[in-house]
């Protein structure tokens, strides 16, 4: 047994145990938020990833099922008391909806065409969060979305809920790495690559697409509600384009196309503006900055870097299994 | 009426979105990629010559140029620093340097300014005048007269000149532009620094008619960058028809709609135009795809 093996068996495990004490290990509030903002986005910068970095369809309107989803879960648990494991659920399918809305007529598109009419989508959401008032209580939002309460444990405070958008990080990490391990998650890339070689091939790029779509929607939308129930109220400025444009930059920081890239993206990009608070004014212009110096010293993106460290460590073992094969 | 008075206003809009566009059409031929920054440079030259002008007294005719030239200096250090060194990098790697850039120089100018909202004095005049029944601004027209101007003005550089024909060879095909002894690395350069004074120029068109603040190069730059894929990406026309499009959809979404609704409405016939008419609707290349 060589120290790589035993790394290659036991990393996953590892990092689920330091994942779970985290919460004891970082007792500042402040700094829980910010992780469970983490991990939320972690969910939103996957799914988009899904989408853009498989199967290479472009959206600059992601945000927008994450709102979709947000503003779903708060409705159903403010203006109609449903609990959290059924909002959730019902959050992630509305999203899926309008994701197929959005994507069936929008795969007559292509490249940037396709990248144009999701952020018109983007957009009209969000006049429709800021000006559907009935629904929406317009820019005042939504306030007073109750903490999920399970067992008689209430999840308000931020290192319990933590660990509610620790076990959905994990659920959607399975999924989406299934899915991409699937003959599914191999037609995508396939269409990725090219879509008429793809056609020749007998893939149903149509149907494949649709997939894409769902899925992604989906997840967006389970992400949104999570920051629903973790923020207590929302209103439409947390929804408007440029945040999909750091959705966007957290799948690219992470690596295109990479699982762990998109997590360490999305909790990289979340914690650097925290990090620099103390800096005052400047820290979205240093914000802007690390974004252009990762993508320029870091062309594969952290996942690259974090696939690196994986080799390293696994050392010879890796190796020999290459050479067997 | 009312409609013409808005197919009036949405025209001079219209035509300041298709200058915008034209920047982003410009510097995606030569670099084949959707700069989001160029909105941020519409705002250095409208925050230029709102120092210029309204802080310092300089006179706008003297005050414009200069305004140009730094928006030209700013585009010039955007393209160096994080143009340049990604020439061989993928598109949606660019794309995310160009978003990077742009926050930093969008906070860079909320770090100056501010956050308030400024209202800029009008260049040309802002007492409306009546012709019939129709209400008319100065600025407006004087907007649309130069947003043409400027597209016929850049049509004649980029046909006529020897400097605009090594621009269009380089947007072309680098390799055989190179080939034909053209200087690819200056071409590239001068058409971002082209794009950019574009730029600027339609920010100081637009700050007289809109309140505005740091965050105009966001809802400017979004506009031109529909604009710009609307009209096709290909060279100049189609961008200032997409331009036209999407302001006057903006304008007649005021007569038909609520005014809160008014660019939500503007999107939704932007979408409608492409699901409906899909891809490369005023573009004339056809491309064949090989695999």
């Amino acid at each position: 047994m060589t120290f790589g093996k035993i790394y290659e068996k036991t990393r996953i495990w590892i990092l689920l145990i330091i994942a779970a004490i985290l919460p004891f290990a970082v007792t500042n509030n402040y700094w829980l938020h910010i992780l469970n903002i983490g991990g939320i986005f972690a969910i939103c910068t996957l799914s988009l990833n899904l989408l853009t970095g498989c199967t290479g369809l472009f959206s600059v309107g992601h945000i927008a099922f994450y709102g979709i989803g947000s503003y779903t879960a708060a409705v159903l648990s403010v203006k109609c008391g449903v609990p959290f494991l059924i909002a959730v659920p019902c959050a992630g399918i509305m999203a899926l909806i309008f994701g197929l809305v959005l994507g069936m007529p929008a795969l007559r598109l292509k490249g940037l065409y396709l990248a144009i009419s999701t952020l018109a989508f983007g957009e009209i959401a969000y006049r429709v969060f800021l000006n559907w008032e009935s629904v929406t209580n317009g820019t005042r939002g939504i306030l007073g979305i109750q903490a999920p309460v399970f067992f008689g444990i209430n999840f308000r405070s931020y290192n319990t809920y933590y660990y509610i958008v620790l076990i959905f990080l994990v659920m959607t990490v399975v999924l989406t790495r299934n899915l991409i391990y699937s003959r599914t998650g191999r037609a995508l890339l396939a269409i990725r690559e090219s879509e008429i070689a793809a056609q020749a091939l007998g893939v149903n790029t149509v149907g494949y697409k649709i997939i894409a779509f769902a899925a992604s929607s989906f997840f967006a939308g389970i992400a949104g509600a999570l920051y629903a129930y973790e923020v207590h109220m929302i209103a439409p400025e947390s929804f408007v384009s440029t945040e999909s444009i750091t959705v966007l930059a957290m799948m690219v920081v992470g690596g295109i196309g990479s699982i762990s890239g998109s997590i360490a993206g999305a909790f990289v990009l979340t914690m650097i503006p925290e990090v620099l608070r103390s800096t005052g004014d400047i820290r979205l212009v240093l914000y802007g900055a690390a974004i252009v110096a990762i993508v320029i010293f870091a062309p594969r993106g952290l996942g690259g870097a974090l696939e690196w460290l994986d080799h390293l460590l696994m050392g010879n073992h890796k190796k020999k299994v290459r050479e067997e094969e | 009426m009312q409609i013409l008075q808005q197919l009036i206003q949405g025209l001079s809009l219209g035509s300041i979105y298709g200058l915008v566009a034209l920047g982003y059409v410009l510097i995606y031929q030569a670099w084949g990629v959707l700069n989001f920054a160029q909105g941020e440079v519409c705002a250095i030259g409208a925050f230029s010559l709102l120092v210029l002008h309204a802080e310092l007294g300089m006179p706008v005719y003297a005050a414009m140029p200069v305004a140009v030239l730094v928006s030209m200096l700013v585009g010039y250090v955007i393209e160096f620093l994080s143009f340049r060194p990604l020439e061989n990098a993928n598109g949606t790697t660019r794309l995310i340097a160009t978003i990077g850039v742009s926050i930093c120089v969008r906070n860079i100018l909320r770090m100056i300014f501010g956050a308030d909202y400024f209202s800029f004095p009008t260049i040309f005049g802002d007492t409306p005048f009546q012709v019939g029944e129709l209400i008319l601004v100065p600025q407006n027209l004087w907007n649309t007269a130069i947003g043409f101007a400027l597209v016929a003005l850049l049509n004649l550089f980029l046909k006529k000149t020897r400097i605009g024909k090594s621009m269009r060879a380089t947007a072309q095909d680098k390799e055989a532009a190179r080939l034909m002894g053209i200087n690819v690395r200056a071409s590239l350069t001068g058409t971002f620094v082209i794009a950019s004074a574009l730029g600027a120029i339609a920010g100081m068109l637009i700050a007289p008619v809109y309140l505005f603040n740091f965050n105009i190069g966001a809802t400017i730059g979004t506009k031109g960058y529909a604009a710009a894929v609307l009209g096709g990406l290909d060279f100049a026309s189609g961008a200032m028809t997409g331009g036209i499009i999407l302001g006057i959809a903006e304008c007649l979404a005021v007569v038909f709609g609520s005014s809160e609704y008014q660019s939500a409405i503007a999107y939704i016939v932007l979408f409608l135009v492409l699901i409906l008419k899909p891809s490369e609707i005023m573009s004339k290349k056809k491309k064949v795809e090989k695999v």
